[in-house]
């Protein structure tokens, strides 16, 4: 906030809360309208997006940032009048999650035709010459999913060293999606590189939900209790295995790597029976997206890599309570979205 | 297996046998047929672990929450009703029990008595879930596919709504109430009693709506609403009265699977138990139960229910890609579906 030291106390409260709210509140004090269109508005995942976005506009006080997006993760034609509806607008720059590789591509080359800058977060748009090769494309800000895979790995490795012909299981969660095959090729990778490990991938897949998953890891484990470490690619798949060796009494000698957090699995890795959860960074992906916008739109020189790849991390029983790894699972929003 | 006795009657034909061996030989057809595959793919090893007691007793225990479920959609079925909201309901009632549950613990004049706010919170939902079911049928004249289609929406929602989307796990996940750790066991508790406590309460429940279908007045309502429902009505059976109190039944069932998925879960989960539905209904059909009403038993239901779960349980032995699995499980389904029309005609 730039002139904000004219400004009585209330204003600044009211324009704080416009600029970290409603999408309707445009402020003459901010020289940037950043509009942020994530895929979901429920998630927690999505919160933290936004709340990184809202840190970054304070931070550099000319930003006014509007949230808006579909209430639902596939409601992608929803989402699509949003992108059209802002670029109409004329805000400086759009931040977009898109629900789908396709179905955004079209609304995005429009923004970027009318000059909006456009960063996109989260997840890939399909391949267009059209938008990479387009000045206002301002690049990819996500989370390097086959990094995390790889990060899972070297902290199953780092589990099973003692042995000396680990057998590690990699229980793959559903053919399709996209974001998580790459996590399993990651650590499918990574894994295979040991000479000594005795690597497994099930054919059952976990699917989608906590039950699935819990039914699937029970049918293995039945089969095989020699095992020495599993990995699951997801929160849901995670928590159903979690579950299983809970229930059938392997949690000890059974390491288990998993991806993303909750309530259950960071108790898991309090209590010791989870021993590695590889953790995003949403609210980085919103604050680096939001900074890279605005240093495109002051006229910075645009950053060599189109690629960004936010913060991720191992969090294990050792570090969990690090400050750099605690906000991960345990950041308060409130202070950004007051709620 | 015993051939059939050559002292039969010669009036007797392979309707009639396949009518006595009922609905254990499509469970034994299953079971053959599997064991050959697996024997061809894996050899005698991948059998020994098939048919080994601890995958047996863990077939069980994974069929019980869609067998305690089917008990419902019996009923419901033999009505001649449906109830398509019976996955997102189990779902609800992990999330109510929960929540119950922890706003018990938060709370220490209740201290001690969070398990039966828990339960009696599930069972509340489901039986409150049932009863709209069966309000909205009768008295909005409503085809129960629409109504159910209607109120799983909005169980599917609330759910949502009630978690934001996040498992809702017990205060301190490492220090379960007894019930839990006890209902989620796979293994017998008391070791001599063959199958996993979960599976016990089920069949337990299978035994009152056996006798109720059978021995009651309200039983033999249902299947005369069933097979024809205007000649019931002409016969002064309170059509409405009786469907309300089958849908009511059918819900307390359906959450008595919640529970037990809470339990499995130790948490509540808002889509836990998504697409149980199809399985569920598949049950009843193979177990000899029919869409258009007045069929189906206890017992059938019960070996449909273990039917599906052992086609998982075989598939998953024999390592087959997920997509043949669905075709295969399919078309099994079918098959068995057409023997009993087949049967019935005979």
């Amino acid at each position: 906030m730039l002139s904000s030291n004219k400004l009585s106390i209330v204003s600044i409260v009211t324009a704080a809360l416009l600029a970290g709210g409603c999408g309707s509140g445009t402020s003459d004090a901010k020289k940037y309208r950043i509009a942020v269109i994530p895929k979901g508005t429920s998630h927690d995942f999505w919160k933290s997006i936004h709340a990184g976005a809202i840190h970054a506009a304070r931070e550099l006080g000319n930003v006014d940032i509007a949230w808006e997006g579909p209430a639902k993760e596939d409601q992608r034609s929803l989402q699509q009048q949003i992108v059209e509806r802002y670029a109409s607008e004329g805000v400086h720059a759009i931040v977009l999650a898109p629900c789908d590789r396709q179905t955004l591509v079209l609304p995005v080359r429009g923004a970027l035709q009318r000059g909006t800058r456009v960063v996109i977060i989260d997840s890939g748009l399909e391949h267009s010459d059209a938008i990479e090769s387009d000045p206002n494309y301002l690049g990819y800000v996500a989370t390097d999913n086959y990094q995390g895979g790889v990060e899972a790995a070297r902290r199953m490795l780092e589990l099973v060293k003692e042995k000396s012909h680990p057998k590690v299981m990699m229980i793959r969660y559903q053919v399709g999606s996209e974001s998580t095959e790459q996590r399993e090729a990651g650590f499918r990778d990574t894994i295979r590189k040991s000479s000594n490990i005795e690597f497994t991938e099930a054919a059952d897949e976990a699917g989608v939900t906590v039950d699935s998953a819990q039914r699937v890891a029970e049918r293995l484990l039945s089969d095989q209790k020699d095992l020495d470490g599993i990995f699951a690619p997801n929160e849901t798949s995670t928590t159903g295995v979690l579950r299983a060796l809970d229930v059938l009494r392997l949690t000890g000698p059974i390491k288990l790597v998993g991806f993303d957090g909750s309530e259950i699995l960071i108790h898991g890795l309090a209590n010791g029976t989870l021993h590695g959860l590889v953790l995003q960074d949403p609210f980085d992906m919103g604050y680096q997206a939001v900074r890279r916008a605005v240093d495109a739109l002051e006229g910075n020189p645009a950053p060599p890599a189109k690629v960004l790849n936010t913060n991720l991390k191992v969090a294990t029983k050792e570090n969990m309570n690090d400050p750099s790894i605690r906000p991960l699972y345990a950041r308060d929003l409130k202070p950004y979205l007051g709620e | 297996v015993k051939t059939p006795a050559p002292t039969a009657p010669r009036s007797w034909r392979t309707a009639d046998l396949l009518t006595l061996a009922g609905p254990y030989l499509g469970l034994l057809l299953v079971l053959v047929i599997f064991t050959i595959l697996i024997w061809l793919k894996r050899g005698p090893q991948g059998v020994e672990l098939f048919l080994s007691l601890s995958n047996l007793k863990l077939v069980v225990v994974h069929s019980a929450v869609p067998a305690a479920v089917a008990l419902g959609m019996t009923v419901v079925m033999i009505s001649g009703g449906i109830d398509l909201s019976v996955g997102y309901v189990v779902s609800l009632v992990t999330v109510t029990t929960m929540l119950a549950y922890r706003w018990a613990a938060a709370h220490p004049a209740l201290t001690g008595s969070e398990s039966l706010w828990a339960i009696g919170a599930g069972l509340g939902t489901g039986l409150l879930s049932g009863f709209t079911n069966g309000m909205l049928v009768t008295r909005l004249r409503l085809l129960p596919f629409i109504v159910t289609l209607g109120t799983m929406g909005m169980a599917r929602g609330l759910a949502q709504y009630l978690t934001a989307g996040s498992p809702v796990p017990f205060p301190d996940p490492s220090r379960l109430p007894g019930w839990v750790s006890w209902l989620a066991d796979l293994e017998p508790h008391p070791a001599w009693s063959v199958i996993g406590p979960s599976a016990w309460s089920v069949l337990l429940f299978a035994l009152v709506v056996a006798i109720l279908l059978k021995y009651t007045v309200l039983g033999r309502h249902c299947y005369a609403l069933g097979s024809n429902e205007l000649a019931a009505r002409l016969c002064g059976i309170r059509v409405e009265r009786t469907k309300v109190i089958l849908y009511t039944l059918a819900g307390l069932l359906t959450a008595w699977g919640g529970i037990l998925q809470c339990a499995r879960s130790s948490a509540g989960l808002h889509d836990v138990a998504a697409g149980l539905e199809l399985d569920v209904i598949a049950a009843v059909v193979i177990g000899g139960g029919s869409l258009t009403g007045g069929k189906g038993t206890v017992l059938g239901t019960l070996i449909g229910a273990l039917m599906i779960t052992i086609l998982g349980n075989g598939c998953s032995k024999l390592e087959f890609p997920m997509e043949f699995r669905f075709i295969i499980i399919g078309l099994i389904i079918v098959v068995v579906s057409a023997v009993n029309v087949w049967k019935d005609r005979q």
